[in-house]
């Protein structure tokens, strides 16, 4: 069992959350936010501006011309897919790393939480949620937990594994029994120390059971599904692979049935394609 | 050092050249298909998603690697073109993992399971050698010159079919 105080040191050392993601995660889903002011917020950071004109100058978007300034990526992309960016841009940053504890290569993680982003857009559409923005971000985020985890797994990751296939356990469970926490909580108290909304919060820490969140958000269950989805089609090459459990009622909160997901599959993957490569 | 040609999701390669090797990464509840000629040494690699085709729009252009009805057949197709015999033919597969699950949903790794090796059983045609099922994400590798086929997983020794 590992010390949590020694986690919430790790915490404290990451760089904090740059002060433009937060602001545009909260206006984000603000119908009466305006284009301008979300400009407003994003010219704060260069980096960040600088990473967006990028990605709308990459072939993926096929512009008809050079995009100079924010103003002009709004007008050819709109508001959320701007949002999309600075987020995927952010988590690029803190998820590019290779993983030691997890054994995944450099990128692979961030490709898993794009995929799952993505993914979870579209099914929050699917299911009619009115917060697909929301869905989006917790998607991006719902893994992050893994890069702090990462160095409390490292010596123990070969036990955990053998002992959950040997048991026939859900990964989570046994990092738990070993580790003294799972990956879910250590990013919940991440999010929670960058101030993210409730939501994402609570997204992130029960996307493994979402049976056990807060009634009322069926995000949970949107990242949940998009998770699973995103390791069935091979967006998840880590050690833990596939190894949790899958929620039996998640598809009936949803009110989606399975084979409208799969007849959804080949334009999700589409989708995720474009994502990765744009970004990649 | 062998050339290496990566077969994607929903992607198909048939090589006859002897310093290539395919590869496919990361299967999930997909599955890698290899099938080898080992006299003329031919092989190939095809990655499905999804046992059964369908549109989602009655006039939408699918992948047919996409999907075990549409794929197999053009492999077989493909490998048969190049001079392959089916008698010959040594098949291997890799893949159906699976979340854990108290209820049969989301089996999308079972599902492809079956239909292949039901698929095989109808063509008289033994499936030699296979890792399927379980939790864990594979890559399989295949040798042209040899027909050999090696299983990659995080965190186990690879593992040749």
């Amino acid at each position: 069992m590992k010390d949590i105080t020694e986690v919430v040191k790790s915490i404290k050392k990451l760089p904090p959350m740059p002060a433009v993601v937060n602001k545009i995660l909260r206006i984000a889903n603000d119908p009466s936010t305006s284009a301008k002011s979300m400009i407003k917020v994003i010219e704060l950071d260069q980096n960040i501006t600088a990473n967006v004109l990028k990605l709308c100058n990459s072939s993926y978007y096929a512009l008809p011309k050079k995009v100079a300034s924010l103003s002009d990526a709004v007008v050819y992309l709109g508001n959320q897919t701007l949002v999309d960016m600075v987020l995927a841009g952010f988590s690029a940053d803190m998820m590019g790393g290779e993983s030691n504890g997890y054994l995944m290569k450099s990128g692979q993680l961030w490709e898993h939480s794009v995929t799952c982003a993505t993914l979870a857009k579209e099914i929050a559409k699917a299911a009619n949620c009115s917060d697909a923005q929301i869905a989006y971000s917790s998607g991006l985020m719902h893994d992050i937990g893994k890069v702090i985890m990462d160095k409390f797994l490292a010596e123990e990751v070969e036990e955990i594994s053998k002992k959950a296939e040997k048991e026939d356990r859900a990964f989570d469970e046994i990092e738990k029994e070993v580790i003294g926490f799972t990956h879910a909580e250590i990013g919940a108290m991440l999010t929670r120390e960058w101030g993210l909304p409730e939501e994402i919060i609570n997204a992130i820490k029960y996307h493994h059971a979402p049976e056990e969140a807060p009634e009322g958000s069926k995000v949970v269950y949107v990242v949940h599904i998009a998770d699973a989805l995103s390791a069935m089609f091979g967006f998840s090459s880590g050690i833990d692979g596939l190894a949790y459990d899958f929620s039996a009622t998640a598809l009936d909160v949803l009110g989606i049935d399975e084979k409208q997901l799969y007849s959804m599959a080949p334009a999700l993957i589409e989708t995720v394609f474009n994502a990765t490569n744009m970004l990649g | 050092m062998n050339k290496r040609i990566i077969v994607g999701i929903a992607d198909m390669s048939v090589s006859t050249s002897q310093d290539t090797e395919l590869v496919t990464y990361a299967l999930g509840s997909c599955i890698g298909i290899t099938v080898y000629d080992p006299l003329l040494r031919i092989g190939g690699l095809l990655h499905i998603m999804l046992p059964h085709s369908f549109k989602s729009k009655p006039d939408e252009e699918v992948n047919p690697y996409m999907f075990g009805d549409l794929g197999l057949p053009l492999l077989f197709d493909e490998m048969l073109k190049h001079g392959a015999m089916k008698v010959r033919l040594v098949v291997k597969i890799a893949g159906g993992a699976d979340r854990m699950q108290k209820k049969q949903v989301f089996n999308v790794g079972e599902r492809n399971i079956t239909f292949v090796k039901e698929f095989f059983h109808n063509c008289n045609l033994k499936i030699v050698s296979e890792a399927v099922g379980g939790t864990r994400s594979r890559t399989v590798i295949m040798d042209i010159n040899t027909g050999k086929v090696i299983i990659k997983s995080p965190g186990i020794r690879e593992l040749e079919l």
